[in-house]
């Protein structure tokens, strides 16, 4: 029986493998695939990425399931160890914020290239911050510290008709009106073209006016013209030739077709942008601004965000740059020191900069820092600071002052006080011009010293200075009077003029010129109105023009009055009329020898004439005299 | 934006740099003043809510009229042609200066201006001469640069002619 059993047991066995033998085989393995924990794994493995496939091709059902499980994952493996982390992220995170600060100045300014290096290099922030104080534009400010070159405006121009297609310009730059340049700028052209017969394909290459010089470039329909401050170097004009060519070749088509519409032109002002460039002094030549120092510069303005961020990682190259930073930094606060550029050669740090010769000496500085002389390398060159103390110091070192003048300084301007010599007063005006950092000075209240020769007295005149009183004595002409009056404003030892024992001789000699015309006459015939050989018209001329000159010298106004007469026969109208006659005939005379009727009364008599006694008394009334009034 | 090159042509003294004054700055100068080479000035204007930018070329005419610089011409989308109504003589200077604007531009609108309608009495150029020109074609307008008379409608209708020769 047991035999029996156990050989029923293999057969059904036997039996059983027969049946389901291969199943059987098929299950175990797959007992073992998902019981065995390694080999469930590794199958999964296997079809885990083409279901995460299929599943995201259906939707983003798995994508959202991750996201809570990838998250955690993060902030697990941060907490771990956050320098893997950053490790792995630092490549990736300084191109993006760089990226994206780019991005964001490019919208803020027209020109990012320059204004990005200028604005966050050391001599950038210092020239803003000058620029805010003094009220300069920055263009200036930077021009003042060392500008090699800047183009400041760039005109896309139509080749044919000469009109703007395109315009950029600093910021900072005041323009023309952009459009008639561009005109003048291909009228001048041509202009050229056909003066001078240059050959069809040659063109005007530049225009230099003052400091400005204008490039062209001309393109088979364009004309690209640059206006630079400075002196550009020659890679401009290959940037410029390969900004014309892609603008030619990325607006074919619109240049076929113009006919006035600029827009399509204008949405492309970006390709302008590159042309817009600026080198400053202290940048290696060979250099172009673009890939200049600048992105470095960047780079460690970007490090300072991400530190600040992400915490103290950069480690000790951040660490030292920092440290380089302060020191630049107090560097360029140290009154009378302008840092314009910084970097490193052999791993020494090169400090470039402007010092002015009255700041403190280098070598006192360096103590106050965390740095080593080995550690940096300074190369100053001497300017003129235009801080107000050092102005100051400059100011009196060049007028030395004498004892009894005082300076006083606000807003560029001198105010000069006090009492001084004709000689150092003409050396005050000569020489502040050459103060930098002065713009004008204020002398009114600063007196002369006195002495009589600066009266330049005419011969026959004395004077005499007493306790403020100046007595002037003996004769002199009214224009002299006059400008003795001044002296007393200028000068501080005078407070009052004495002319009482002065003469004034223009005066005396108008005097004397009316006495004589009032003894001249003029006498006529009876009856008549006119005498041709009485009359001595050169001699009343030069007298009522003495008279009137003289007078006018006194600042008198005055009156000749032609007085007509007649003797007493005959109507007193008749008369009256004859008199007139007479005057009117005399006035006459001296009018066309040029005397103004302005000076001059015409008039006969007012009253009857009393009868005379003889044909000699009548004869005396039949006369014109002359009266003169003055006030 | 639309912007037009414009160029004033006329005989010497028909008053063209003073119509562009008064189109421009609305502003008489009595003051003569020979053109020398080319002066350029600007106007802003706006038609049928377009802005339109016309850039005006006032052309020293040289000692025999008809000497304009060809290069001057060039790119221009119209013309001014200016006579003097009191001196006849600079109406065929007019035509020889179209011409010549033609032969450099192809066929762009032009406008005549026959300027100093305020010395009317003083024509030399007939009323009937003026309305044969217009049966030939000619968009003629008279114009006073000294009492300001016409003046912006003459460039307007220019303007206008220019923008519908775009379309
Ligand atoms: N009366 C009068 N004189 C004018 C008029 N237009 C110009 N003129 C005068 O004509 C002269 C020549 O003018 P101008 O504008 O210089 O002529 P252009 O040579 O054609 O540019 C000047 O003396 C102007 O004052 C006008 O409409 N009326
Ligand atoms: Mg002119």
């Amino acid at each position: 029986m047991n035999d029996k059993g156990h050989e029923d047991g293999d057969r059904l066995e036997e039996l059983q493998r027969l049946l389901v033998g291969v199943e059987r085989e098929q299950i175990e393995q797959l007992h073992d695939k998902l019981e065995v924990p390694e080999n469930f794994s590794s199958q999964v493995g296997e079809v885990l990425p083409q279901a995460m496939l299929k599943s995201t091709a259906r939707g983003s059902e798995l994508s959202q399931v991750m996201v809570p499980v990838v998250e955690d994952i993060l902030r697990l493996s941060i907490k771990k160890d956050i320098d893997k982390f950053a490790d792995a992220l630092f490549p990736v995170i300084g191109p993006a914020i760089r990226k994206s600060i780019r991005e964001t100045f490019r919208q803020m300014m027209q020109s990012l290239n320059q204004t990005l290096e200028h604005s966050l290099s050391w001599q950038g922030v210092k020239w803003r911050l000058e620029s805010a104080r003094t009220g300069v534009p920055f263009a200036q400010i930077a021009l003042l510290h060392g500008l090699i070159y800047r183009v400041e405006q760039v005109f896309l121009i139509h080749r044919d008709s000469g009109l703007l297609l395109c315009h950029l310009g600093q910021d900072d730059v005041p323009n023309q009106d952009p459009d008639l340049v561009s005109s003048m700028l291909s009228a001048i052209n041509d202009f050229v073209g056909d003066s001078f017969e240059v050959e069809a394909e040659r063109n005007l290459n530049s225009i230099e006016v003052g400091d400005i010089s204008i490039w062209l470039e001309v393109g088979p329909d364009t004309v690209l013209a640059v206006a630079i401050r400075g002196e550009a170097p020659n890679h401009l004009r290959t940037s410029l030739q390969q900004t014309l060519e892609q603008l030619q070749h990325e607006l074919s088509d619109a240049l076929e077709n113009f006919k006035g519409d600029t827009s399509q032109f204008e949405e492309r002002q970006e390709i302008l942008e590159d042309c817009l460039q600026a080198q400053y002094q202290g940048k290696p030549k060979e250099e172009s601004p673009k890939q200049g120092k600048s992105p470095k510069l960047i780079i460690i303005v970007l490090s300072l965000i991400v530190l600040s961020a992400l915490g103290y990682w950069l480690g000790s190259e951040l660490y030292r740059t920092h440290r380089h930073d302060a020191y630049l930094a107090s560097l360029d606060n140290e009154p009378g020191y302008v840092v314009t550029d910084s970097y490193y050669d052999d791993g020494v740090l090169i400090v470039q900069g402007l010092r002015d010769p009255s700041s403190r000496r280098i070598e006192s500085l360096l103590p106050g820092s965390s740095l080593q002389a080995a550690e940096v390398n300074h190369r100053f060159k001497p300017y003129q600071s235009l801080d107000a103390p050092f102005v100051e110091r400059r100011a009196r070192k060049i007028l030395s002052p004498p004892a009894g003048v005082t300076l006083a300084f606000s807003d560029n301007m001198i105010r000069v006080s006090g009492i001084a010599d004709l000689e150092w007063r003409q050396h005050l005006q000569s020489r502040v011009a050459l103060i930098a950092g002065i713009d004008s000075y204020d002398d009114t209240a600063l007196k002369t010293r006195f002495t009589e020769s600066l009266l330049a007295p005419p011969p026959g005149v004395s004077m005499q200075l007493e306790a403020g009183v100046l007595y002037v004595e003996g004769a002199a002409n009214n224009d002299w009077i006059l400008s003795l009056a001044a002296a007393a404003e200028q000068y501080a030892e005078i407070e009052t003029i004495d002319t009482r024992a002065l003469v004034n001789l223009t005066e005396v000699s108008l005097v004397e010129q009316i006495t004589q015309l009032e003894q001249q006459a003029v006498f006529f015939e009876a009856a008549t109105s006119y005498d041709f050989d009485s009359i001595d018209v050169p001699k009343i001329t030069a007298l009522c023009s003495n008279i009137i000159e003289l007078a006018n010298q006194l600042s008198r106004s005055v009156l000749i009055v032609v007085r007509g007469h007649s003797d007493s026969v005959g109507s007193f109208e008749d008369n009256q009329f004859l008199s007139r006659e007479r005057a009117d005939f005399v006035a006459q005379a001296i009018f066309n020898t040029g005397i103004s009727p302005r000076y001059v009364a015409v008039k006969g008599i007012e009253s009857a004439v009393e009868t005379e006694n003889s044909e000699a008394e009548r004869r005396y009334n039949r006369r014109v005299g002359f009266e003169v009034i003055v006030e | 934006m639309s912007k037009f090159k414009v160029c004033m042509l006329g005989a010497f003294a028909v008053g063209k740099t003073s119509l562009v004054q008064r189109y421009v700055h609305s502003l008489f100068s009595d003051r003569y003043q020979t053109t020398l080479g080319v002066r350029i000035d600007k106007k802003s204007l706006r038609l049928a809510e377009r802005p339109i930018e016309v850039i005006l070329w006032d052309l020293a005419g040289e000692d025999d009229f008809i000497n304009v610089r060809g290069s001057y011409l060039r790119g221009s989308a119209g013309g001014v042609l200016v006579a003097d109504g009191t001196r006849a003589e600079t109406l065929d200077i007019v035509f020889k200066l179209k011409d010549k604007l033609f032969h450099e531009v192809g066929e762009v609108p032009v406008i005549l201006i026959v300027n100093k309608s305020d010395l009317r009495d003083n024509w030399t150029i007939e009323a009937q001469r003026i309305e044969a020109l217009r049966d030939e074609g000619w968009q003629v307008i008279e114009t006073s640069a000294k009492d300001s008379s016409n003046v912006d409608q003459a460039f307007e209708s220019l303007a206008e002619q220019m923008l519908v020769s775009l379309s």
